[in-house]
């Protein structure tokens, strides 16, 4: 990263500036492998307790030439390339506050930090949600789910964090606190800066703040499953579905080897419908008459069962921890053609999901089947106009493999150069770790 | 002009457009001075109509060669003068581009130019069963490149989202006269979402030259529903509570007494002559679920007060019930000479109070306000009548009242502009909702995306000068 050079740096070690900002209990130096991000492991872990000192701790690192990597649940730390430089992991964690729950707007107001599981229960006590499902949401907080900003199964009906978020504040590299957005669903005052932070694993600042659009919690949920011995049969029903005038809530296709995970034996389509019972039960009976024509089996799930099944179906890709996670995004026409093309020539053992509807696939398979997996999809996903991305690895497969592929068109890269470069010019902010390494 | 005279741009600009495509007489660019907003207006230099983002990137080299500000504009509905060329300048009007240029039914996405118009989109959509989602009240008109420029809403935004939740790239000629593909035709492009951040920019970032969207697959019922209320508190209160029970219908809008009488005499609609609000809502779904839903919101409006019910479940009935919201615009010339219309938001629980300060700002400064609006989205559109012009002292009271409505949302926990954008109505008031680091946060971008200012300069940001300025003189030919 090139800019403006650092100041000469100060002779007070950082970590003992921070904690003389942060008070004792705040900064460790020791144990921080555990806080290593891809193997590079920080100097220092600090716990800032507001958006003050959030502020205060990018203020101080930016000025030493101290690259700091947010950190919220730790659960997508694996996404983008190793960072150039991690001086100081910033966790989050106590900027967990339910700042406002404005229950008959439909939306809250919370500290990034809070921990999606927790947002989730209090909202549950109103009939209410936040319809965000990221990988290992159990672990993740709101902050990291919208800077890592991987959609759920139910991003069809609901839209991602990107829909979802409709204010925001973030402590920026050096050392202001900015918002954006705020707590009505419509609003045009101004550029929609949120947007930039959603998916920017935290490149251009530190999300402190964030405000939510909810929705309620349905009355009645049911999946459907038809079974099928092959991928053509399911993407053929999936093409069924989508033909119709169904408002299906999640529409996934699993291979085998995912369907396993959940107990089961063959491919299979997922079918979630929620609203009022009458809507439910129209899905079920036509979903169910169309997979019966085609001689597949069909299933029902409810409550728990349903909860787990859609956990096995959200998580793929972050099963194993020797895994490697890729996801492909294609234009959502091209998904169900890619998926079937692919159920063929997967090294076995590879787990696919498909989302016909939103165009994303993600696959989970062993280290050592990757590369194998990334020279076969890569081909497929470019000539589909969509995008590939090396989600999960180890250090060593990033080293060797590019994480976006491919990147973003040059004029385009060189605008979110200039934009990276207005937000953090000296690159304090998780350097090297986003697309293109900037 | 400073670098290159007039007769010689005007030749550079017919070679690249086309001799036809360069208006500069005074009578032509007439048209261009103004968009919907009727308290403003200046004339550009010279309007361009391109082809092509090869020939909207060769305009902008020529207007930053010749230091001329250049303006774009679709079809000029714009209810906040973010296509009014205040500098005067190039004005680019994207209207000959309307070509839809890939569509994929089964993947519910599409590729279209800028200029294409809302309505006629979805009409064309129709033989698939599919319609863009984004349904401002001016589509019949607007252009989709305007409405992703304004991020605009409609009545169905409620439950589909505003323009900016079904924009999935755009192709845009930059201010150095690049272009550059941002997003892509599906979702998840890597990289800063820079699509998201030029949706909303009023042309300030970007001349948007094409249009990755998706689709939406049309619902098989619609039911609609009409409530009659004695009092705004009532209507209010009851669209408070249809969405804190957890019904999100896909429309519910609201319409006031002098709104109704207004229609009533253009239209013969038939409203109630002494009530003071309508409401109207409408849910789509599946046919089996839609009637018990509709139950549900009917019992809600009986419950709070509800003089008088209609639904309809026909196309043509529907349409009746629709017919005041639809014309609610168009009457308002019966109602007074001038309007301006505000687009304030209030979060959807505290809309009896936000509603309460629009009637007390009305009193206080003694304008009369119709009202009708997104009410499910908190979306405010009090209409401020005058018969005189905008440049008349007693124009002060309606500057007076069109402030405190939008210190009351911004207290209120809102914001000043839902959906029509800041433009240059509204720029002086942003400081009320955001502090100088949000501006200079926001000012970072626009420098990243075009450091010297050549695209639509002056919008959206504060300038420091009068809200509503005595008009700059015109610039012209004549000029
Ligand atoms: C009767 C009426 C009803 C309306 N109802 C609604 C409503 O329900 N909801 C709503 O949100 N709005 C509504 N509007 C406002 C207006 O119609 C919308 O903002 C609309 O999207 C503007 O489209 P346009 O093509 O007319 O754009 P213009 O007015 O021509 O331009 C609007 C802004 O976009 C910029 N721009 C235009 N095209 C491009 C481009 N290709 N690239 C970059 N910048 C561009 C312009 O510079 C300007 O800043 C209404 C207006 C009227 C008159």
């Amino acid at each position: 990263m090139s800019g403006p050079p650092a100041p000469r740096a100060d002779p007070t070690p950082v970590a003992a500036r921070l904690e003389s900002l942060l008070g004792a209990g705040a900064v460790t130096t020791a144990g921080c492998e555990a806080w290593a991000t891809d193997g590079v492991v920080p100097r220092a872990v600090v716990l800032p307790a507001d958006a003050d000192q959030v502020a205060a701790v990018l203020r101080v690192c930016d000025q030493a030439g101290a690259a700091v990597v947010p950190w919220g649940g730790g659960t997508a730390m694996t996404l983008g390339y190793p960072p150039a430089r991690a001086d100081v992991v910033l966790r989050t964690e106590r900027l967990d506050a339910i700042i406002d729950h404005d229950p008959s707007n439909l939306t809250v107001t919370v500290g990034a930090g809070i921990a999606l599981r927790r947002l989730q229960e209090v909202l549950g006590a109103h009939g209410q949600w936040l319809p965000l499902e990221p990988p290992l949401a159990e672990r993740a907080t709101a902050g990291g789910a919208v800077a890592s900003g991987l959609g759920g199964p139910r991003r069809l009906a609901y839209g991602s964090a990107r829909d979802l978020v409709i204010g925001a504040r973030a402590a920026l590299a050096q050392g202001t606190v900015v918002a954006c957005g705020g707590k009505t669903v419509k609003n045009v005052a101004g550029y929609d800066l949120g947007k930039l932070v959603v998916g920017s694993l935290g490149t251009l600042g530190v999300l402190t703040e964030l405000t939510f659009r909810l929705i309620p919690r349905p009355e009645s949920s049911r999946t459907l499953a038809a079974w099928a011995s092959d991928m053509a049969a399911v993407a053929a029903l999936a093409r069924r579905v989508f033909d119709s005038a169904l408002t299906p809530v999640a529409v996934v296709g699993v291979n085998a080897h995912a369907a396993a995970r959940a107990g089961r034996g063959a491919a299979g389509l997922l079918v979630r419908s929620e609203g009022v019972e009458p809507a439910v039960r129209r899905h079920e009976r036509d979903i169910g008459a169309w997979a019966a024509a085609v001689g597949m089996e069909t299933e029902a799930f409810e409550g728990e069962a349903e909860t787990a099944l859609w956990k096995v179906v959200r998580d793929v890709g972050w099963w194993e921890d020797t895994g490697v996670a890729l996801r492909a995004s294609v234009p959502p026409g091209a998904a169900a053609d890619l998926a079937v093309a692919l159920a063929r020539a997967l090294p076995e053992g590879t787990a696919m999901v498909v989302h016909p509807g939103v165009g994303t696939l993600w696959l989970e398979a062993p280290a050592a089947d990757a590369a194998v997996l990334i020279a076969l999809l890569r081909p497929l996903v470019e000539r589909a106009a969509g995008h590939l991305l090396l989600a999960r690895a180890p250090a060593a497969l990033k080293a060797a493999h590019e994480v976006w592929t491919p990147g973003p068109q040059a004029r385009a890269l060189a605008l979110m150069r200039e934009v990276k470069r207005a937000f953090d010019p000296r690159g304090t902010l998780s350097p090297g770790r986003f697309v293109s390494r900037l | 002009m400073p670098h290159v005279d007039r007769p010689a741009l005007i030749r550079r600009l017919q070679s690249i457009v086309g001799e036809p495509y360069v208006l500069h007489r005074p009578d032509d660019l007439l048209v261009y001075e103004q968009d919907a907003i009727m308290v403003n207006r200046h004339l550009p230099d010279v309007v361009v109509l391109p082809d092509g983002a090869e020939q909207v990137a060769a305009v902008v080299r020529l207007a930053r060669e010749a230091g001329l500000p250049v303006v774009p504009r679709g079809a000029g509905t714009g209810l906040s003068g973010g296509a009014i060329p205040e500098r005067g300048g190039v004005v680019v009007a994207l209207t000959r581009m309307t070509r839809v240029l890939e569509l994929d039914p089964e993947g519910r996405t599409a590729v279209v130019e800028p200029g294409l118009v809302n309505a006629e989109f979805t009409t064309m959509l129709a033989r698939w069963n599919l319609f863009f989602a984004p349904d401002p009240g001016s589509q019949v008109a607007s252009t989709i490149g305007g409405n992703v420029a304004n991020n605009s809403g409609g009545p169905h935004c409620l439950a589909y989202g505003v323009t900016g939740n079904h924009v999935l790239g755009l192709e845009v000629v930059l201010a150095d006269g690049t272009v550059a593909w941002v997003g892509s035709r599906g979702w998840d492009a890597p990289g800063y979402d820079l699509a998201g951040v030029l949706t909303g920019s009023e042309g300030t970032l970007g001349i948007i030259t094409k249009i990755a969207v998706r689709l939406l697959r049309r619902r098989e019922a619609v039911r609609t529903l009409l409530a009659i209320y004695e009092t705004m508190d009532a209507a209010c209160a009851a669209t408070s509570a249809i969405i804190a029970t957890g019904i999100v219908p896909e429309a519910l809008e609201i319409i006031d007494g002098v709104t109704m009488r207004a229609v009533n005499r253009t239209l013969h609609a038939g409203f109630p002559e002494d009530a003071e609000a309508a409401l109207l809502v409408e849910v789509e779904g599946v046919t089996d679920a839609v009637p018990a839903v509709m139950e549900r919101i009917e019992a809600l409006c009986r419950a709070g007060g509800a003089r008088r019910v209609q639904t309809a479940a026909s196309a043509e009935e529907r349409q009746n019930l629709w017919k005041g919201r639809k014309h609610a615009y168009g009457s308002l010339g019966v109602l007074a000479r001038n309007a301006i219309m505000l687009d304030v938001c209030a979060p959807r629980s505290r809309l009896v109070e936000a509603m309460r300060a629009v009637a007390e700002a009305g009193r206080r400064w003694d304008v009369r306000i119709s009202n009708f609006f997104h009410a499910g989205d908190g979306n405010l559109h009090p209409n401020l009548l005058f018969d005189f012009e905008p440049t008349d002292p007693q124009f002060a009271r309606v500057v007076g009242a069109t402030e405190d409505i939008m210190r009351a949302c911004v207290r209120l926990g809102g914001t000043i502009t839902g959906e029509h954008g800041v433009g240059i109505e509204k720029r002086e008031y942003l400081p009320w909702l955001f502090s100088a680091d949000d501006l200079a946060a926001m000012r970072r971008v626009k420098d990243a995306f075009d450091p010297q200012g050549v695209l639509n300069p002056d919008k959206i940001f504060p300038t420091g000068r009068p809200v509503h300025g005595a008009p700059a003189p015109a610039g012209g030919d004549t000029a």
